[in-house]
């Protein structure tokens, strides 16, 4: 009886090793901040985003006569108050008054993303904001209230267009825009030459944010990842692999072959292309490691905090499975940590404050209420 | 609230039916909400009623980060029902179109099993079906969300497979490069977990975005071209409108139907018409339209109506110079004949159509 207690325990233990549980550590949890709902932060600003108790509410609140939503599901500031102004959006042929989000610290006013409002936000250093609505990016002075045109030849003419031969087409003038980590240059997306490309996939553009200047810097769009501390900027093709843009020169090169789950962080491209392991690059250097062992297996995704070197993989011991590890990898010595989910819970996503502090949103699978623990990373792995 | 799913149900339609009609009795308020069975006869699509129902409320499938936790609301280039003017493609439109750039990362719009991956060059493109937890349970529910025009999340072992468990921060795929048609998704909410299934059947959208804004997807009306039915004694309100780019304006529209007819019968051997009276607008900020249906089909109080609308798309300009094919109908049905389905027989009519007795 006893030789076969031993011999279910070495089994479990072994299974558990292979799956990489048995590294994982639970008491994480309870040693984290918990906040209700879902949270992110922005720019150092902690955010309240929709989750699901606040979207219940915004379809409970519906008037189904008018089919109007009386409680919106928004953004706001999880640590501020939360105000709006409007500003009018006359350009363009447009005759629009959007509604702002915004935060005051100081003196400064911080406009808070609001997709629920329509368009995407990019804080730009000088404190004013990119407003992404309507196929074309505008910018808002949120002291003033004001928006005006940002990019060259934004006109309500010229944006429309025809391939010749065809039928008329959309063109976006610009969408998607990324900033320098110094803040000279601002990366964007547009269809404006598809009359003379006649292809709708789009170009990387380039505008320098010093001289107004601008220039088409690489072909079809794609996801950027980030940026590295050269102003090179990553963008990931899908299939078609993950190329290096330098967004001065426009040279570029081709660091992942196919499809990967990928992240970067101002020093790391990480990329997962096989279930084990994990490839880790230097941005700088252009070393590479590759990280097996410490639970890994397939991952479901990755965050990357933008300086630091740690990264936090959201991983699947067993693909066919609900239940995930996360994963604190450190991407230059590749020590890691990894941890079980809270006791009765999902871990939905995960995303950087800081380089130090990890925000881990998580569904509880009784109650479907949403949390987000607040990890600080030097506590976790100096234990 | 019951979501009774029609005369066919199987096995898994009813587990989902239980499952819908749990979650939505257990979240929302359900007293306004509207219990009755779509028709099937044969058709592709499937109908779901009730205005305040939620499946469950669902992310955007684009986000505009790289950790995939800001929902992007993509503009909406056609809906599901849509009436559209092309020649070749499905009409009514069998999904909603997304507006998204080639490349950009396709999410599970909420966690689940993935039930068919399909890495296609032919005209449709690659796809996935996934089959939801709408709950949050970690186990799927039968409710079932295929994503198309993709190239699925990479192939061979590491890629994206059946029998993968994603999140909602999974990425399942990118938008395919402009091969035949614009970079964009299609998606839709199917009745199977296989897309090659005899039976398989479209359903509404918008059960699952009842929580966005007018200023994004108007409470999920977006993505379907009649939707959010409800009922107030004699009083049936509809919210209908096209979603199109407009390449002579260069934005997305909402475009009011030229007119939303109502056809009926009084009692079940009644014989099928035409009302004289239309939906009239009720609210213009959402595309709110109602009809007194004492009013419109002379029945008097305790009379069983069969009903059915169809809504005439006023213009398609993204299509403009094509076949003039104008109708979408609610109960939502798929390639049909015509918008009088009682022209040869009363068959099809009897069956897509909606049942109410006169107060």
């Amino acid at each position: 009886m006893r030789r076969t207690v031993k011999i279910a325990v070495t089994g479990t233990l072994m299974l558990a090793l292979a799956a990489g549980v048995a590294l994982a550590d639970s008491a994480a949890w309870t040693r984290a901040g918990k906040e209700a709902g879902r949270q992110v932060a922005e720019r150092g600003l902690r955010l309240e985003m929709p989750g699901r108790a606040e979207k219940q509410q915004a379809a409970s609140s519906i008037d189904p006569a008018t089919n109007r939503v009386e409680k919106r599901a928004g953004t706001a500031a999880a640590e501020a108050q939360t105000g709006t102004f409007a500003a009018k959006l006359a350009l363009d042929g447009l005759n629009d008054t959007l509604t702002f989000r915004y935060v005051k610290s100081g003196d400064q006013i911080n406009v808070l993303p609001s997709p629920d409002l329509g368009y995407e936000l990019l804080a730009l250093p000088d404190g004013r904001v990119l407003v992404e609505v309507a196929a074309s990016i505008y910018r808002l002075d949120p002291e003033k209230r004001t928006l005006s045109v940002f990019l060259k030849g934004q006109t309500g003419t010229t944006r429309k267009t025809a391939v010749s031969g065809g039928s008329a087409k959309m063109a976006v003038w610009g969408q998607r825009a990324s900033l320098s980590p110094d803040g000279t240059r601002l990366l964007y997306w547009t269809t404006r030459n598809i009359t003379a490309t006649r292809n709708e996939d789009g170009e990387n553009w380039i505008k320098d944010l010093r001289t107004g200047a601008e220039k088409k810097i690489y072909g079809a769009g794609y996801t950027v990842l980030g940026w590295d501390a050269r102003n090179r900027f990553y963008l990931d093709l899908g299939d078609r692999g993950i190329v290096q843009v330098d967004s001065e020169s426009g040279a570029s090169a081709k660091l992942v072959p196919g499809f990967s789950v990928s992240a970067v962080s101002g020093s790391h491209l990480l990329a997962q292309t096989t279930d084990g392991s994990l490839n880790v690059r230097n941005l700088s250097t252009g070393k590479q490691q590759a990280f097996r062992g410490g639970g890994l297996n397939h991952l479901r995704s990755i965050a990357a905090s933008d300086a630091g070197p740690w990264f936090a993989l959201v991983n699947a011991p067993d693909r066919s499975s609900r239940v995930s590890t996360l994963i604190l990898l450190n991407a230059e010595t590749l020590k890691s940590h990894a941890f079980e989910e809270p006791a009765g819970s999902s871990i939905i996503g995960v995303s950087w404050q800081d380089k130090q502090t990890l925000l881990v949103q998580t569904r509880n699978r009784t109650t479907a209420g949403e949390s987000t623990y607040v990890i600080d990373i030097a506590k976790e792995v100096g234990r | 609230m019951k979501l009774d799913r029609g005369k066919k149900k199987s096995g898994a339609q009813n587990r989902i039916g239980r499952k819908i009609g749990l979650t939505a009795g257990l979240l929302l308020v359900l007293g306004a909400a509207a219990s009755a069975s779509a028709a099937d006869y044969g058709a592709r699509f499937l109908q779901q009623y009730g205005v305040k129902a939620s499946v469950a409320p669902a992310m955007t499938p684009a986000r505009s980060d790289a950790d995939g936790l800001f929902e992007r609301y993509s503009p909406v280039e056609s809906k599901t029902n849509q009436p559209r003017n092309v020649v070749s493609g499905t009409n009514p439109h069998n999904g909603a179109d997304l507006a998204m750039a080639s490349g950009d990362r396709v999410y599970a719009v909420l966690p689940g099993k993935v039930t068919e991956v399909k890495h296609d060059t032919s005209a449709q493109l690659g796809s996935v079906i996934i089959d939801h937890d709408t709950d949050g349970d970690g186990a799927p529910d039968g409710v079932y969300m295929q994503y198309v025009h993709i190239d699925p999340a990479g192939s061979g072992a590491s890629g994206i497979r059946v029998g993968d468990y994603v999140t909602e921060t999974t990425v399942i795929g990118t938008v395919d490069r402009a091969k035949r048609y614009n970079p964009h998704l299609h998606i839709q909410q199917v009745s199977r977990g296989r897309s090659g299934a005899a039976d398989i059947q479209t359903m509404p959208m918008y059960l699952f975005y009842r929580h966005t804004s007018l200023e994004t997807w108007n409470a999920g009306s977006d993505l379907d071209y009649v939707s959010a039915d409800w009922q107030d004694g004699n009083m049936l309100y509809l919210t209908a409108y096209a979603g199109t780019d407009n390449p002579q304006t260069n934005q997305y529209d909402r475009n009011r139907p030229a007119e939303i007819q109502l056809h009926y019968k009084i009692g079940s051997s009644g014989k099928w018409k035409m009302s004289a009276t239309k939906f009239s607008l009720y609210d213009a900020n959402t595309l709110r339209y109602r009809i007194d249906l004492k009013k419109a089909t002379g029945a008097v109080k305790g009379q069983k109506v069969y009903v059915y609308a169809a809504a005439i798309r006023a213009s398609d300009p993204t299509f403009p110079n094509s076949a003039a094919y104008r109708h979408g109908l609610w109960p939502q049905f798929y390639k049909q004949p015509d918008r009088v389905l009682y022209a040869a027989s009363s068959a099809k009519a009897d069956a897509a159509s909606r049942a109410f007795t006169i107060e």
